[in-house]
């Protein structure tokens, strides 16, 4: 029977072998078509975490189920057509010496016939708008381009959840929201979307639901709205809400959450300030 | 007095590249100024860092025009452990400059190779700790660190070296937002309470805006602007051609002037745009 819940984390503990506890009792449920933000201090467990979705790492104790299958019995290949993870540096995981080749790597190793796969690096580099770039060597391209195709990776082998672990790090704005851009689109193509970031504009603009993580916990858990509320927790936290948010905190503003610009604008226009004329005052 | 820093017609270009990496940049520093350096990725902003301490073009190979002097010293001409006593390079991962088995090992490296006497170190060691808020950690092991702790490592270990001209590579751009709020600050002490001359490189515009005096525009390898960070803040198309995205507290406040608000000066600072948007309300 089909679930909703792609995701299950039931007493989730992990403890490395040198006997760093990383994760500590989680319980959690994400649903197919959620987009999630894993937010949290340096050290706070975010990607031990969501290593655990593809199998990367096993739980020391407590079990994860992702798509009805438990994992620990399971090898990281037999999640890969499940779980795309793309990991924070792309040039972890780019060694192909062409954007096509890299492209191909997943579906061949799972040994898909070659039409099948000349067909699948044809859309992708299509989807991503690679075509041009797919003779280069990944390593001759931009970082920008490098995330793409670690991406395009991913996406090669069209699994139902995408894990991104910090995707716009090391980008300027205009190369961060390009590929935020990207993962956008995944989730308005019903894809389950699980991120981690430090950036809370980005996950205040992109996400739909926040899990803040501290010492292997979960701290908070809610949409945007209700997390962002929380500024002194967060502080406490090492958090920080956008500037916007507390832009509109420290004017007094406390029934709502306001999590962008054009919602700052919209509520000083309607509702904080007068009209530009009267605030014009007596000026000629 | 002679500035501290003199870039006079500097042009850089890597081995097996047409394109200058930068290209004709003159500007000159004080002493003690608080200079930020902003710009897209790929603009040469990081290979514009490695012109302040010889290793362009000393280390890294190229073709190189013009002239940088630091503390009256030419580049080209002094060894790089000489313009090591007066200029120090933080770069963006700590992690990459953190080798030695404990924190006093690692501060006192650099003074070490300075061939100052025992006690000079053991007293900079002492105070470089103490002024990053790391007394206490000289057994620790700096791997085991957190990422912000690493980060005021790598300062410590620079500022040991008692030079006049700190250079910091984004510093902040691994951290979580409280973290990097810890290494901001003890960089703005840096400059306010030693006077030393800072030049830092961050894509997070709400630090510009909050501590720098000074803000250069790198786009394409050229110096497109030097000027306050109210001036550079309040010029949309210039931002918007150098991908930079200014903090959103200006983004709001020049939204509202388009509507006709007066604004006369936009403001930078989150404590200057609620006081700028409450006379608004009151019609001051």
């Amino acid at each position: 029977m089909e679930s909703n819940d792609v995701i299950q984390c039931a007493r989730l503990s992990h403890t490395y072998p040198n006997g760093v506890q990383a994760l500590l009792n989680i319980d959690l449920t994400i649903q197919r078509g959620e987009y999630v933000a894993f937010v949290g201090q340096n050290g706070s467990g975010k990607t031990t975490l969501v290593k655990h979705f593809n199998g990367l790492l096993k739980p020391t104790e407590g079990t994860v189920i992702v798509d009805g299958f438990e994992t620990k019995p399971l090898k990281v290949s037999a999640l890969s057509c499940r779980v795309g993870y793309v990991f924070q540096n792309p040039d972890d995981m780019l060694f192909c010496s062409s954007v096509a080749e890299e492209i191909a790597y997943g579906p061949k190793m799972l040994g898909q016939p070659p039409e099948k796969i000349q067909q699948v690096v044809e859309h992708v580099l299509a989807e991503l708008g690679l075509e041009e770039l797919c003779e280069m060597h990944p390593f001759a391209l931009s970082l920008g381009d490098r995330q793409r195709v670690a991406v395009a990776c991913a996406l090669s082998l069209n699994p139902e959840i995408f894990v991104f672990d910090e995707p716009t790090t090391g980008q300027d704005y205009f190369g961060g929201e390009s590929i935020m851009h990207l993962i956008d689109q995944l989730h308005a193509a019903g894809k389950t979307v699980i991120f981690i970031t430090h950036d809370m504009p980005l996950v205040a603009e992109h996400a739909r639901r926040v899990i803040v993580m501290n010492q292997g916990q979960i701290a908070l858990d809610g949409p945007p709205q209700e997390v962002f509320q929380h500024s002194v927790l967060l502080r406490s936290l090492s958090l920080r809400s956008p500037q916007v948010t507390r832009l509109a905190q420290n004017l007094g503003l406390s029934k709502r959450t306001i999590l962008s610009v054009k919602e700052m604008r919209e509520w000083l226009e309607n509702e904080y300030l007068p009209a530009p004329q009267a605030a014009r005052g007596i000026v000629h | 007095m002679e500035p501290i820093v003199i870039f006079n017609q500097v042009t850089f270009c890597y081995p097996h590249t047409e394109r200058p990496a930068i290209e004709e940049i003159s500007f000159s520093i004080n002493v003690g100024e608080f200079v930020a350096l902003i710009g897209p990725t790929g603009a040469g902003k990081s290979t514009l860092c490695y012109c302040f301490n010889g290793v362009v073009p000393r280390l890294f190979n190229g073709s190189m025009a013009g002239m940088v002097t630091v503390a009256g010293l030419d580049s080209y001409q002094n060894d790089i452990p000489i313009l090591a006593e007066h200029v120090g390079l933080v770069v963006q991962n700590a992690r990459t400059q953190l080798f030695n088995v404990t924190v006093l090992q690692e501060v006192a490296f650099g003074c070490e190779n300075l061939g100052l006497p025992r006690r000079v170190i053991q007293e900079r060691i002492a105070e470089a700790l103490d002024f990053v808020g790391l007394t206490g950690f000289e057994d620790r092991e700096p791997a085991t660190l957190s990422g912000g702790q690493q980060q005021r490592v790598a300062i410590a270990c620079v500022l040991a070296m008692n030079p006049d001209v700190l250079i910091l590579d984004e510093p902040t751009s691994e951290l979580d937002p409280i973290g990097s709020e810890q290494v901001m600050e003890v960089i703005a002490r840096l400059n306010k309470e030693l006077n030393k001359t800072i030049f830092l490189v961050t894509h997070d515009m709400e630090f510009v805006a909050t501590y720098a005096t000074r803000v250069l525009v790198l786009n394409h390898g050229r110096l497109v602007e030097d000027n306050s960070p109210e001036i550079v803040f309040s010029q949309a198309s210039l931002l918007k051609e150098a991908r930079i995205r200014p903090p959103q507290v200006c983004e709001v406040m020049s939204d509202l002037r388009e509507q006709g608000y007066r604004i006369n000066q936009i403001p930078i600072t989150l404590e200057s745009t609620v006081r700028a948007l409450q006379e608004l309300r009151d019609g001051i």
